[in-house]
């Protein structure tokens, strides 16, 4: 008789969610599917209202990267506007979407992941926490708490606000960048970039306890996704999308955004609200592919920062092509940080970075636009179409968790069948196949306000919808 | 771990004043919108901060404070509903706990001992709130609740208490 499992909600990630676990007449996992339960809407709701409100709206969407979806909107208004943005304000653009991706990474890396890494992924839960770290590693608590108020002190230096910013706006910036918030910033990577290399000097070796996790948390061919830059450099804020397989040759290369609909699809699955996109000359779900720290490892040539190319030569030792197994989204997301803080801090030294010369002013000039940067977890596209007075009368978003979501069922399918047995499912086991999903640091909400543990239920279903075993964390 | 309200005289902050929630949802930016008036004060002793979420970065600046007032929102039962006032002391995350917008500020007092060795005087004051549909308004019962809350800070603030629970 068929059974199944249901993890509910999944814990520490950003948003709301379960998995469903489906074990065949013998007991034995035989699939396994996330579902994304929340609805947002966002496309919907943005029709009719001015292109230039799209990057204050979209920014709404998330509550952890909202700088993310000012960086895509503002592009796709750009777009809109037929304009180049002056250099500077591209440059400010950019230290911008580094410093968020500094804050994210150091959140993913020690606030919700590291208590695994720490503390046992069999550790009991109620301690596996940021304050069960602080209890037994302070100095590493520490080193997190620093490093993401870091990147969240650039941004409010920068911005006036910590969340949702609003300085990021069509045309470039609303406000030059100040000596003195400069100075401030750059005052600061000294310590950042101690703090994001003492972290991966300890995790490189500590990685070696986790060999069944490395081998079966979403360990799999697939394509990878995600910008470099023209030389094929690491690239978070504009260049060319590219796609290698998993042996890194390029299939796919210097992608222009506009024609992200020729080679990316979007598949509909009724077991959950996130898509699923595709590699549209794969077919679905052939065409699936991974974004976010692992792909932009996998698709760039180098990073282009001294200290991150070293980072980088040592990671691709991990295994010849690209590195496949999910859990290196970790090792990855470490290495972005080292090349963040050092891309950063080349950035504010430039000679021009406090020209005052940061908006272009441009009515519409086309009736679409597209604008796509890398959020902290992948790839995200904004594309809107607008009519005569500027209204927008339609819009896509491909946001960077959805881009995994087929890479997240095949892997917690994977770890799955290998960890979790019979009709009970421990509590190791249900970590470990949460723990696949947090490898993505998915974000599935704009505004979640729990970090930590959350309860989790866990029910035993027959084909008949009885439940035969349960579990509850509360 | 110290508690330093009544020694220490050294702290970056002597007095903090942390308001939370998220603006676009009616009464529950009541916490947040004490923090916007407190720091609109500008005074060299006093520092406030209106966050939309708790988070674990604020525990060194807890760290830093003599005695720190946290200010939010709760659900209000029925109208006449009081501002609360409650002492606080560091907990830890118990069974199912978080560290979040829900969460306890008593695990934020925890972390800022551990990781830094000091826990401010704290307290907490509860706006009662009555409406978190969508929108950037307070309802009326709610402003007046932030009037009263601001009342409270002051007297926090000059050593006078007024304990409700």
């Amino acid at each position: 008789m068929a059974k199944h499992i249901i993890i509910d909600p999944v814990t520490r990630i950003e948003g709301h969610s379960k998995i469903t676990i489906f074990l065949n007449d013998q007991g034995k996992v035989e699939n396994a599917q996330f579902h994304v339960t929340q609805f947002r809407g966002f496309e919907k709701f943005v029709e009719g209202r001015p292109f230039q409100e799209m990057p204050s709206l979209t920014a709404r969407t998330c509550g952890i990267c909202p700088v993310s979806h000012l960086m895509a909107a503002s592009k796709a208004c750009d777009d809109i506007m037929a304009v180049r943005i002056p250099a500077t304000a591209a440059k400010l653009r950019r230290v911008l979407n580094l410093a968020q991706m500094v804050q994210s990474h150091a959140l993913s890396f020690f606030h919700l992941s590291s208590p695994d890494f720490l503390l046992g992924m069999d550790s009991d839960p109620v301690a596996r926490n940021i304050l069960g770290v602080a209890a037994k590693f302070p100095e590493l608590a520490q080193d997190g708490i620093w490093l993401r108020k870091f990147g969240q002190q650039v941004i409010e230096r920068m911005t006036g606000k910590r969340v949702h910013p609003a300085w990021v706006v069509p045309g470039g910036v609303s406000k030059p960048l100040s000596a003195e918030v400069r100075d401030q910033i750059l005052a600061d990577v000294p310590k950042a970039l101690t703090i994001a290399r003492r972290t991966l000097e300890w995790f490189k070796p500590a990685i070696k306890k986790f060999e069944e996790e490395i081998s079966t948390f979403a360990n799999f061919p697939s394509l990878f996704l995600g910008l470099v830059t023209p030389d094929g450099s690491l690239e978070h804020y504009d260049g060319f999308m590219r796609i290698v397989d998993s042996n890194r040759k390029i299939i796919a290369d210097k992608l222009e955004s506009s024609a992200y609909a020729h080679h990316i699809g979007e598949a509909v699955e009724p077991f959950s609200y996130l898509k699923s996109p595709f590699f549209k000359p794969l077919g679905y779900p052939g065409g699936m592919y991974r974004v976010g720290p692992l792909a932009r490892l996998n698709v760039c040539d180098r990073c282009g920062t001294p200290l991150a190319d070293r980072e980088l030569a040592e990671f691709r030792k991990l295994q010849e092509g690209a590195v496949l197994s999910s859990f290196h989204y970790h090792y990855a997301r470490l290495i972005e940080i080292v090349y963040g803080i050092e891309r950063l801090s080349e950035l504010l030294g430039s000679s021009d970075i406090l020209s005052t010369q940061v908006r272009a002013v441009a009515n519409p000039n086309k009736s679409e636009g597209v604008g796509v940067s890398e959020a902290p977890r992948g790839t995200l596209i904004h594309h809107y179409r607008i009519d005569p007075d500027g209204l927008v009368t339609w819009a896509n978003l491909i946001i960077a968790t959805g881009h995994n979501n087929l890479a997240m069922n095949r892997g917690i399918t994977q770890a799955a069948k290998h960890f979790v047995t019979g009709k009970k499912i421990a509590e190791g086991a249900l970590n470990r196949v949460e723990a696949v999903i947090r490898c993505y640091d998915p974000c599935l909400s704009c505004s979640t306000h729990a970090l930590g543990q959350m309860p989790l239920q866990v029910q035993l279903r027959d084909v008949e919808g009885t439940v035969l075993d349960e579990q509850l964390r509360e | 771990m110290t508690n330093n309200f009544e020694s220490d005289t050294t702290c970056a902050t002597p007095f903090l004043v942390i308001g939370w929630g998220n603006v676009l949802r009616g009464d529950d930016a009541a916490g947040r919108r004490v923090a916007e008036a407190v720091a609109a004060w500008t005074r060299h002793d006093v520092t406030a901060l209106p966050v939309h979420q708790l988070t674990p970065e604020l525990a060194d600046t807890l760290a830093d404070a003599r005695r720190v007032v946290f200010v939010d929102a709760y659900a209000a039962a029925g109208t006449g509903a009081p501002v609360r006032v409650e002492h606080l002391t560091a907990a830890p995350v118990g069974p199912g706990g978080t560290v979040g917008h829900h969460g306890d500020p008593a695990h934020l007092l925890q972390l800022a001992g551990q990781l830094y060795g000091n826990v401010p005087d704290a307290w907490l004051i509860g706006i009662p709130a009555f409406n978190f549909a969508l929108g950037e308004t307070l309802s009326p019962e709610t402003a007046r609740g932030v009037a009263d809350a601001m009342q409270q800070v002051e007297r926090l603030l000059a050593g006078t208490l007024r304990t409700t629970i």
